[in-house]
């Protein structure tokens, strides 16, 4: 079990296709508990060097809900059209938290976000 | 799919997975409302948003379509496709009847990730609609 001792956990690489609804859930347990998300600010970007890819947040149709489970599951969710307009490669993505009460601001994880070529395009 | 990553905090082991799929346990969530043409995929969008709820499974949903249905609609419902295939759309006694054997709701196909079920016929609902999903 490689286990990282300081800063976020990495290695959580995420694969998608150009074009498709990318859709991928996020639960994080704290010594086998499910943690409590869902009273937190999350925001996550996607980088290429300096350049914001996409960014993703818990605001209001940012991208990132919570999925009703004890903890609350991060759902990350970036539609099709918005996908299309992505330009293959490798990024680097990583999450922050920001916490309800105390406001630290902790990053949770990071690893790469490899977008895939589509062939099908959109109708134009 | 799904991996695990883990990393320490403090003294605590944090194990953080993700998955392509809604976790196994997690609840269900279905959306419901009405439309006034039979080919929602070709909309490509729900025309009239009603209500949603997320439930575990097996719990009963009362769907309330009296609002904005003020003539014979098609009714659609949705969940995520990646559900298994054996959701059961039923109705209470107090829709009329409207819902039942011969007013099921079928798929008709799958928009941005959510399964979506439309009732066969134009109906009009008076009264609230309770479902569950398996």
């Amino acid at each position: 079990m490689p286990t990282s001792t300081t800063g976020p956990a990495t290695g959580l690489d995420i694969n998608v296709y150009r074009g498709d609804t990318m859709e991928r859930f996020i639960q994080i347990k704290r010594n086998g508990v499910e943690e409590q998300l869902s009273d937190h600010q999350f925001r996550m970007q996607v980088r290429s060097a300096s350049v914001v890819i996409i960014e993703l947040t818990t605001d209001p149709n940012g991208g990132i809900t919570f999925e009703q489970t004890p903890g609350g599951v991060l759902a990350l969710v970036i539609d099709a059209a918005k996908m299309s307009t992505l330009n293959p490669g490798t990024y680097q993505f990583d999450m922050q938290q920001t916490y309800a009460v105390t406001g630290k601001v902790k990053t949770r994880f990071r690893g790469t976000c490899t977008i895939t070529d589509d062939v099908t395009k959109p109708l134009s | 799919m799904s991996f695990t990553v883990y990393t320490r905090d403090d003294d605590d082991l944090i194990e953080i997975t993700l998955s392509s799929v809604p976790f196994t346990g997690s609840a269900k969530k279905a959306y419901w409302g009405w439309m006034s043409t039979p080919d929602m995929l070709v909309e490509a969008q729900i025309v009239v948003l009603q209500g949603s709820a997320e439930f575990a499974a097996g719990a009963k949903v009362v769907a309330d379509f009296r609002s904005g249905n003020s003539q014979p609609m098609f009714l659609y419902m949705a969940e995520r496709d990646t559900e298994p295939l054996k959701t059961v759309w039923y109705a209470t006694s107090d829709d009329n009847g409207q819902i039942g054997p011969d007013q099921v709701f079928s798929v008709i196909g799958v928009v941005n990730g959510w399964r979506v079920y439309r009732s066969k016929s134009k109906t009009y609902f008076s009264t609230t609609t309770e479902f569950r999903i398996s």
